[in-house]
C-alpha cells in the first residue's frame, strides 16, 4: 500500500477506534504512527529497530516478530517492549516456512524473557485459552477473526476464552 | 540550506542488476552528478535504513545531495539530506512537519497544476515528468514534452527537475526549456559507460544558464565540436 493511502487509512482508524481501550499499531513504519498519532510500530522480520522507534517515537509501544528462542532473546535484548512469537499452530499464511512452533516451544520462550509474548499463528479462542496457559501474554489473530460473519460475536468468545468476560 | 544541484541520478535496481545502490551511488560520484535519489520499493525497512546510512555518508563525504524516494521514515534514521515524495507517498506538507525546514523535500507533479500545489506544500523542488516516454518506471499517462516542461518552467518559482526518458539524445532540448535541472536512470544505468554519459549529460545541463535562456559560450563550441 502506497504510504499516502497507509497514512490516511492509519488516521481513518483512530478516528473510528476508542484508544483507551484498543491500541492501535503499525508495521515498521515511524513517520505513519507519528503522523497519525497512534500506540506503537511493529517490527516485521528485517524491520525497524529498537532504537529508532525509541528515538523518534517517544512513549509508543515497540514490537517485533520473531520465529524461535533466539530471535525473542535478541529483540528483548534489542530493547522492544514484546515479541510476536509463531507461528504457534499451523496456519495457510505461514506453510511456507515450515512447521509451526507449537505450545512447548512458545512456553519455553515465555519463560525465558521478561517482556510480554503475544502468540500468533492458526489462534481460535480454544487454543488462545491454551497459549495463555502456556505463558503467553496475549494473542493475535487474523484468519479466524476475519472468516467469521460476526467478529463481535467471535471477539466475545475469545474474551471468554480468555476469562476476560 | 543544501543547494538543489541539476544532475540527479536514481539508483534503481529494478530495471538493472549490473550495479547495487551503493556501487550507483559510487557511479554519482565519479560522474559528477550533484543528487543521488536511493530508490527502491521492496527492500525491508531495516535494510534499506542500512544501505541508506551507508550512501548517506558516502555522499557527505563526496558533497553529493542524498536524497530517498518515498520513505521519510528513513530519511529520519539514517541521517540522508531529504526526501522525494511522489502523488501516492506521504503529502509534503505532513513530511515537512516530521522533518523540519532544514531537510530537502521535493514533490513530483505530473502537471503545472500539480506543480504549483508542490511549490505551495513547501516542497523545495518539484520533479516533472515524465518528459519522453520511458521503460524505466510504469507510467498510464502520456508523456509531456518539452512544451509543458517549458511552461511548468515559466510558472514555478521552486526549482524544476525534469524527469522521465531523458539522454544524451535529448537534453539539448530539454536543456533548452531553462530547466533548472535533470534527473535520469535508465539513459545512465543502460548505459555501456555511465560515467562518461554522466560527465556529458553534466556539461550539457550546466552548459545552461538557469534563468537566461542562454547558452554559454564555452559549452557551445563543445556542442559544436560533438
Amino acid at each position: 500500500m502506497p504510504a499516502g493511502e497507509l497514512l490516511r487509512l492509519a488516521l481513518d482508524i483512530r478516528k473510528k477506534v476508542n484508544r483507551k481501550v484498543t491500541k492501535i499499531i503499525v508495521n515498521d513504519r515511524i513517520d505513519i504512527a507519528m503522523l497519525a498519532g497512534l500506540s506503537g510500530v511493529h517490527s516485521v522480520t528485517d524491520g525497524i529497530s529498537a532504537d529508532y522507534i525509541r528515538k523518534f517515537c517517544r512513549g509508543m509501544i515497540s514490537g517485533k516478530s520473531v520465529h524461535s528462542l533466539k530471535e525473542a532473546l535478541h529483540a528483548e535484548k534489542a530493547g522492544y517492549d514484546y515479541v510476536l512469537y509463531g507461528p504457534v499452530f499451523r496456519t495457510p499464511a505461514k506453510v511456507k516456512y515450515g512447521k509451526p512452533q507449537g505450545l512447548r516451544k512458545l512456553n519455553e520462550v515465555c519463560s525465558r524473557i521478561e517482556i510480554p509474548v503475544i502468540a500468533v499463528g492458526g489462534i481460535n479462542p480454544a487454543r488462545a485459552k491454551k497459549c495463555i496457559d502456556a505463558g503467553a501474554h496475549g494473542v493475535a489473530a487474523i484468519r479466524d477473526l476475519f472468516n467469521t460473519s460476526n467478529i463481535k460475536a467471535k471477539l466475545s468468545e475469545y474474551k471468554i476464552a480468555l476469562g476476560e468476560l | 540550506m543544501n543547494k538543489i544541484g541539476r544532475l540527479c541520478l536514481i539508483t534503481d535496481t529494478a530495471i538493472q542488476k549490473n550495479y547495487s545502490h551503493l556501487q550507483i551511488a559510487k557511479m554519482a560520484v565519479k560522474g559528477g552528478a550533484d543528487i543521488l535519489q536511493l530508490r527502491d520499493k521492496t527492500l525491508p525497512t531495516g535494510k534499506l535504513i542500512d544501505i541508506s546510512k551507508k550512501i548517506a555518508a558516502f555522499c557527505r563525504e563526496h558533497k553529493v545531495l542524498f536524497i530517498v524516494n518515498d520513505r521519510v521514515d528513513v530519511v529520519m534514521a539514517s541521517g540522508a539530506d531529504g526526501v522525494h515524495l511522489g502523488n501516492e507517498d506521504i503529502p509534503v506538507k505532513d513530511a515537512r512537519g516530521l522533518l523540519g525546514s532544514r531537510k530537502i523535500i521535493g514533490g513530483t507533479a505530473h502537471s503545472l497544476k500539480e506543480a504549483l500545489l508542490r511549490q505551495n506544500e513547501g516542497a523545495d523542488y518539484v520533479g516533472f515528468g515524465h518528459i519522453y516516454p520511458t521503460k524505466s518506471k510504469f507510467k498510464p499517462e502520456k508523456a509531456k514534452g518539452t512544451n509543458m516542461l517549458s511552461e511548468v518552467v515559466k510558472k514555478v518559482k521552486i526549482p524544476v527537475i525534469a524527469i522521465g526518458g531523458i539522454s544524451l539524445s535529448n537534453i539539448d532540448d530539454v536543456a533548452g526549456t531553462n530547466v533548472h535541472g535533470i534527473a535520469v536512470i535508465g539513459s545512465v544505468l543502460r548505459s555501456p559507460e555511465p560515467v562518461k554519459t554522466l560527465k556529458e549529460l553534466k556539461k550539457k545541463i550546466t552548459g545552461y544558464n538557469y534563468g537566461s535562456g542562454q547558452q554559454i559560450k564555452e559549452v557551445c563550441v563543445n556542442n559544436c565540436r560533438i
